[in-house]
């Protein structure tokens, strides 16, 4: 058929970043397809960005400012969208404004805690965080990441000194070896997985599956190491034993390229094959044969995903895997590497781009004289050293009086956050809450005054994917009603906070174009010297770092050092600090997602995906089910310490015996009830993969 | 589900010892023999042990006539419709046996009983008509033996052979074919152990010089074929015989194979041993269950006796030979198809090159012949003086001719190269009963009607191609002046379209279109563009189609549109 | 570098291209239906054949290979019957309204539309089993890609299959199961790759029924 227009865009899902072609018919999305010559994805898309943006034109899309009837009251309840009324943008920005500037003038800029957007764009993100660290003075900043590969990060920043995925999707097809470990790609990062099955089934390359569950990626496995939750450490431990004790290790990389060989290999005595295989349940030969595939190989990669990041260990998972990258030099070689694959369409540059309590952009330490000069004199303002709160320690210092304010873009922490019995009482507590969104999420009801903002097919932009790729957004149509982009809103909002405050200089929110921001920052940030919107608009994308406009951007890092100069190996200690089953919640519940819906299903379950996924369902090992006398599509309740939620049986031997899998995308079973807020002491990141509970068949009234 | 069947099929597939996809078609053959169907339960099973993909399973069943997806009954009854039987009055058997089992067309009886199938060549046209009953052929059916087949009697096949001076054919009725030791006295794996005792270059030049050409239809040079599998040394490389004649009018490897099967075998060891192959395969039609059965001692009896596996005879060759069953597809012929068909899939044709020598089952070096092809190179390979010569007019050099139709003798004769069309028929086969000569197909449905002035040609490549002309593998059809031009187009035409795979477009396409015209033609119907149309399909056909089913699956009606023009024009005012 | 003859025009190419590729360089247009940039060429549909000298048959120049020497013809009476003839074979059998390079090739080589009788027109209900994507087979030629996206050469979900045989071949799932209840996830792929409009997004097709009204 005829379209008005055609329009090249980036997916909003996950972490993939494919390159999409919206079809446009009288302003709306009629079909989507995806240019066959562009990198990531190279014309393939999944379900998701193939039929699920018709998110955008959703009814129940924010179109005007809302602001709460009974704002400033004393007790802060949730409400519903009619707990709110619609409001002018001046009327709302100037309330907004307003209450800011009384708590900064009255709390400090500590009173805030803000939270940047990993679906937001890059320039959303940075003048968002710069909002908050020039015109709030605060470090608050922090945003999902934290909950999803915070470990990851904290984990490589130790062992290498830079936390992004360091190889490409483009060398994924051409893969000898790779270990997926606590990642169900097919689900999760559906084109990815493509190629990954690309490089066994047509290069003949030899796949390791290491996960509790059985997910779809072990058909093209030729070993499936089923650990028990939360023994990862054991089982990447017991590989490095092998490999020491066979002398597999690259041993020109160790002396060249490493430190800490010595004391780490001697540590690895005790962690035998046959120790681990008590531990994880895993046959030790099983655990050999992986090791020695691995170490073997002219090169080797490793992926994973939230199995590894979301638990009380994920920072020594993480530094587990990147021992076994540097005892065997799969590291700075194509094919080779360490791959946290992040979930969300810009949570890479969301990092990137600042919005983490620590840095500035760039990965700029806040605590640094030198960067914080730089920074103080680009933004003409003081600005605070000490590293801000992390996104749990923002709800219990919430929770505890320390902040008060909560400016909020485009995230629901509601949802998000474990334990949600204790988040939503630290919320109430809460003086004033804004939020920037294009929906009314769980995390809205606790809200002041909301913003209705832009989806990402109604603004331009950039996101940066999982494999650093810096890409373009475009608009094929207007927000709906008044909604705004959100980096105006934010620069509206800016600006009217710096004039309450009095300051004598703006430290410079008068941008004209998203282009206008992104140079900004690449001016601040080294890494981003050399990319430009006009340069992404000719080259389609580029791989940060790319210090210059002749650089051609790096697709694997590492190749002659690391960002620390030597790998650093990490003497790690079995420790099982997770939520241990008991009589009385005998089962394990693990949590994640499924392939047709995202996330906190904000914008999943507002599209036609809804319908063939439309509701939760607990999967549960047969031989469990059978004794327990559980049947496909009875529903159950399943409970917690901390909570219960009703949810629907799916007999399914994806699910080892004793563990039991809910999708965490679905508000009428939020499975955050049952989950516990035990952290991982490092990356502060919730152990979201492990939590005893209960199941119990409902009794219907 | 019978418990015990599921017991059978858990059993069949634990004991594979490659639990992957090649297995495929034994697994869902096994199935078939089993349960009568493959329902969608064991299919997940077969996925599940061999992984493969359930569509993909589903999309093998459904290509195979032998196979189906739904309940068939305890006694299948199939009726051959393809010309020759057709002609001898399959339609009537057909109609009788609907009457009186109360049945449909491949729709099994409402007690599950029977079935009644319309099918396409089962290798009996020198006894039609014939029919299966189940596994049973039953041949010459007249109205007395259609009681009797249902209950499990009726005439069985024979096998009809004639020579005054047989090359290949010698042993035949002299030994039990079953016994390696009446072969052994007959000079058998004389060939084999010559070949020993030469180079493997030597082996090739012998080939070559004795003229040998594969005898399947194709006529490629046999000893160049083996060169080039040898070239590519150091790779694996498969010797495959291909008995899986299903074309009207063939049936000479059901023939040679239950007459004298080690001679045939023989040729694949001699094969295995110029190419050094370790590993080969037999494919046998899936209707010849009886040539299986025999086949199947065969290889027990060679094994026992040495000239199977380990170091055969001490000469250091290694080979194994496995059976593989078609399963009802006249493409897998196709040497490409047949490797496909081996790997578990859809007999799809490959597109060529690469050709099988260098890329073949597998992806490795293949070398594949027919039946005839093999045995006669025991025979080049067995006297070390000489080189047998077997074409080009030479007085040794012999052909397996199918004589079929309305003949007094028809049967599988072994004639010299250059015997003459007409002696073939009149002298040999006995000339039509009680009638004349009206048409003649050489070369069986894929080749051609033989216009008259050219019923006495001699019988050779090099006059046949002359004058336009292909011996294919040896067919050769007779139809007496009775016989409705038409409708043995129609029922060739019917074998192509239901023989297509319909991969390639002018062939999936082409064989409908034209079997609809001819169809109509028939019927007395005729518009004025027909022949342009025909020609149109036709030739599209030939140029076009990827493989050699399509390239001359319009050889008959062309040829018949040059020689009788008239019957594919308007006239007396039929239509239009 | 190779020198070959491409409707008598003397050029070099580069060893290892196929005719298709050779003749696209110097601007002659083959035509083509199954093959696929992206997709391994599964030469079955037979448009782009080409005559080459010293060859028995037609070739299809999405895989030919060139040789030194070779003398091709795009456009000599044979490959020119059997475009048409292809081309007229298929209109015949297939709706092949929403084909637009079809309709286009039909027009370059005068292709008789329907030229054919259809006593066995391919006529399928249009399939609706899924919230994203319709499968009307009436207007399927059965060039496989979709098969090819969902297996082996893009997707591996190995959710359809072709079944059947010769002209009865068709596109379908698992014992013709719902798409739900396949290995099928949905990618739309396939849909993608569809040529002819057989595979089509619902929203895309209930926008144009919309329209059409």
């Amino acid at each position: 058929m005829e379209y008005d227009k055609k329009i090249r865009t980036t997916c909003p899902y996950c972490g993939v970043g494919c390159q999409i072609e919206l079809n446009i018919k009288n302003e709306k999305i009629v079909s989507t397809v995806a240019p066959e010559s562009a990198a990531p994805n190279f014309g393939r898309l999944c379900v998701k960005g193939r039929y699920g943006t018709d998110f955008t034109h959703h009814s129940s899309r924010l179109k005007t400012p809302l602001i709460r009837k009974d704002i400033g009251g004393e007790l802060r309840k949730p409400v519903g969208i009619d707990g709110f009324r619609e409001a002018s943008w001046e009327e709302a920005l100037d309330l907004a404004s307003i209450r800011i500037a009384e708590t900064f003038k009255k709390s400090g800029g500590d009173a805030f805690g803000t939270f940047c957007c990993a679906k937001a764009t890059n320039e959303d993100n940075y003048i968002f965080q710069k909002f908050a660290r020039s015109t709030l003075k605060t470090n608050n900043v922090d945003h999902c990441a934290r909950l999803c590969h915070a470990a990851s990060v904290a984990g490589l920043q130790k062992a290498l000194g830079s936390s992004a995925m360091s190889n490409s999707i483009a060398e994924m097809k051409d893969l000898e070896v790779f270990i997926v470990t606590g990642s169900n790609t097919t689900e999760t990062h559906p084109v990815i997985s493509t190629f990954l099955r690309e490089a066994v089934v047509k290069n003949g390359a030899k796949l390791i599956v290491i996960d509790p569950r059985k997910t779809e990626m072990t058909n093209f496995a030729v070993l499936h190491l089923q650990h028990r939750p939360g023994t990862d450490v054991a089982l990447f431990q017991a590989m490095a034993n092998i490999i020491v004790k066979e002398k597999l290790f690259n041993t020109d990389f160790i002396n060249s390229r490493t430190e800490g060989f010595d004391s780490y290999s001697k540590s690895l005595d005790k962690f035998t094959p046959e120790w681990a295989e008590t531990i994880t349940g895993v046959p030790s030969d099983d655990i050999k044969e992986a090791a020695r595939i691995y170490a073997n190989a002219g090169a080797a990669a490793v992926y994973w995903g939230m199995g590894i990041s979301q638990s009380v260990h994920g920072t020594d998972n993480t530094m587990s895997i990147a021992n076994l990258a540097l005892l065997c030099g799969h590291l700075g070689r194509p094919g080779t590497g360490v791959n946290p694959l992040r979930g969300q369409n810009n949570v890479q540059g969301c990092s990137d781009t600042g919005g983490l309590p620590a840095i500035y952009p760039g990965y700029q330490n806040v605590n640094d004289q030198e960067s914080k000069l730089k920074f103080e004199r680009a933004w003409k303002t003081d600005l605070n050293g000490n590293p801000g709160l992390t996104v749990l320690e923002m709800s219990d210092a919430a929770g505890s009086g320390q902040i008060t304010d909560f400016i909020i873009l485009g995230e629901n922490p509601l949802m998000s956050e474990p334990d949600l019995n204790a988040a939503r009482h630290h919320f109430s507590n809460l003086k004033n809450v804004i939020m920037i969104d294009i929906f009314f999420n769980e995390s809205a009801e606790y809200a002041d005054i909301i913003f209705p903002a832009a989806s990402f097919a109604e603004k331009d932009g950039t996101f940066t994917n999982s494999d650093r790729r810096v890409q373009l957004i475009r608009p094929a149509f207007d927000p709906p009603g008044e909604a705004r982009v959100d980096w105006k809103i934010i620069q509206e909002l800016a600006l009217r906070v710096e004039s309450r405050l009095d300051r004598n200089e703006s430290s410079g929110f008068e941008f004209s174009s998203a282009s206008e921001i992104w140079d900004e920052m690449a001016e601040l940030v080294p890494a981003f010297g050399g990319i430009s919107h006009s340069r992404l608009e000719t080259e389609g994308g580029v791989h940060w770092p790319c210090p210059d406009m002749n650089h051609p951007g790096t697709p694997y890092l590492f190749t002659d050092t690391f960002p620390r100069g030597r790998g650093l190996f990490n003497v790690l200690e079995l420790r099982m600090d997770s939520e241990q089953p008991t009589p009385e919640y005998p089962y394990i519940l693990s949590t994640g997602r499924v392939l047709y819906h995202w996330h906190g299903g904000t914008m999943t379950r507002r599209s036609v995906l809804d319908k063939i996924y439309p509701k939760a369902l607990m999967e549960i090992n047969p031989e469990d089910a059978h004794r327990d006398g559980f049947e496909n599509g009875q529903t159950v309740t399943v409970s917690s310490l901390r909570g219960s939620v009703s949810v629907e049986v799916k007999i399914s031997d994806r699910s080892p015996k004793g563990v039991v899998f809910i999708p965490i995308h679905f508000s009428e079973t939020i499975v955050n009830e049952l989950t516990n807020d035990l952290r991982d002491p490092v990356a502060k990141i919730p152990d979201s993969k492990i939590s005893a509970v209960k199941i119990e068949r409902t009794i219907m009234n | 589900m019978n418990n015990t069947n599921e017991q059978k099929m858990e059993n069949f597939l634990e004991q594979l010892s490659e639990k992957r996809r090649t297995n495929l078609l034994p697994s869902l053959l096994k199935a078939q023999e089993l349960y009568g169907y493959i329902s969608e339960e064991v299919a997940l099973k077969i996925s599940k042990v061999l992984k493969v993909a359930p569509a993909d399973i589903y999309g093998v069943i459904e290509f195979y006539s032998l196979l189906y997806s739904k309940p068939t009954a305890e006694t299948v009854i199939r009726v051959c419709t393809s010309p020759l039987c057709s002609l001898k009055g399959a339609d009537k058997i057909k109609q009788a046996l609907f009457k009186k089992l109360n049945v449909e067309d491949g729709v099994p009886s409402t007690d599950g009983r029977f079935m009644v199938e319309s099918v396409q060549c089962l290798g009996l046209c020198d006894q039609a008509p014939a029919v299966m009953v189940n596994n049973r052929a039953v041949c010459n059916i007249d109205d007395d033996s259609i009681d009797l087949l249902i209950n499990g009697g009726g005439p069985g096949s024979k096998n009809n052979y004639y020579s005054d001076n047989p090359v290949i054919t010698k042993r035949f009725g002299k030994i039990d074919p079953l016994s390696i030791d009446d072969f052994i006295k007959e000079d058998g794996f004389k060939g084999f152990f010559h070949a020993l005792t030469f180079t493997k270059d030597e082996l090739i030049y012998a080939v070559k010089s004795s003229g040998l050409k594969g005898r399947g239809g194709a006529g490629y040079p046999t000893g160049l074929k083996e060169q080039g599998a040898v070239a590519v040394e150091g790779r694996e490389t498969y010797v495959i015989c291909n008995a899986d004649e299903s074309e009207p009018g063939t049936f000479k490897d059901r023939i040679m194979l239950s007459s004298d099967p080690y001679s045939v075998l023989e040729g694949i060891l001699i094969t295995a041993y110029i190419v050094g192959a370790k590993k080969g395969y037999i494919y046998i039609r899936g209707e010849y269950s009886e040539v299986h059965d025999i086949f199947t001692k065969v290889i027990e009896n060679a094994t026992k006796a040495g000239y199977l596996g380990e170091n055969i005879q001490g000469s250091g060759l290694s080979f194994d030979l496995e059976i593989r069953s078609g399963a009802g597809a006249y493409i897998c012929g196709e040497e490409t198809a047949l490797f496909e068909s081996i790997e578990g899939k859809r007999g799809y044709p490959r597109n060529k090159p690469p050709f099988p020598i260098e890329n073949g089952l597998f992806g490795k070096p293949t070398i594949i012949n027919n039946v005839e092809t093999f045995s006669y190179l025991a025979q080049v390979i067995s006297d070390k003086k000489r080189v047998v010569l077997t074409q080009g007019g030479s007085p040794s050099g012999t052909k397996l001719f199918c004589l079929s139709g309305d003949l007094v003798r028809p049967g599988m004769y072994e004639l010299p190269f250059g015997t003459k069309l007409s002696e073939v028929i009149n002298d040999w086969a006995g000339g039509v009963p009680d009638g004349e000569i009206g048409s003649i197909i050489l070369g069986g449905a894929s080749g051609s009607f033989v216009p008259e002035k050219y019923w006495n040609i001699p019988l050779d490549d090099q006059s046949l191609r002359a004058v336009g002309l292909a011996l294919g593998s040896g067919v050769i059809m007779v139809f007496n002046k009775d016989r409705d031009i038409l409708k043995i187009l129609s029922d060739i035409t019917v074998f192509f379209k239901h023989e297509s795979c319909g991969k390639c477009y002018p062939c999936q396409q082409g064989t409908q279109y034209q079997n609809e015209i001819i169809t109509r033609l028939g019927k007395g119907i005729c518009y004025k563009d027909d022949s342009e149309k025909l020609e149109d399909i036709g030739l599209t056909m030939k140029d076009a189609s990827l493989c050699g089913l399509g390239q001359t699956a319009s050889s008959a009606v062309l040829s018949a549109m040059k020689i009788w023009p008239n019957l594919f024009e308007v006239s007396k005012g039929e239509v239009e | 570098m190779l020198t070959i003859y491409i409707n008598d025009l003397e050029l070099e190419v580069e060893e290892g291209s196929t005719i298709l590729e050779a003749s696209e360089k110097i601007g002659i247009k083959i035509p083509t239906i199954c093959f696929h940039d992206r997709l391994t060429p599964p030469g079955l549909c037979r448009q782009c054949v080409v005559e080459v000298e010293g060859a028995r048959v037609l070739m299809p120049s999405c895989i030919t290979k060139v040789r030194e020497g070779m003398k091709i013809k795009t456009d000599s009476e044979r490959v020119v019957r059997a475009r048409r003839t292809i081309l007229e074979m298929l209109s015949s059998s297939t709706d092949l309204s929403e084909s637009p390079d079809l309709l286009e090739q039909m027009k370059i080589y005068k292709a008789e539309d329907g030229r054919f009788e259809n006593s066995s027109k391919r006529n399928f209900k249009v399939k609706d089993d899924n919230p994203f994507y319709m499968r009307d087979y009436s207007k399927c030629i059965l060039c496989e890609r979709c098969v090819q996206v969902c297996s082996a050469d893009i997707q591996f979900s190995y959710a359809l299959t072709t079944a059947g045989r010769g002209y009865n071949n068709r596109i379908t799932t698992f014992f013709d199961r719902k798409l739900p209840e396949t290995s099928c996830v949905f990618c739309g792929n396939c849909v993608a790759v569809c040529p002819t409009g057989a595979l089509i997004a619902s929203n895309e097709f209930n926008v144009k029924a919309l329209g059409e009204k």
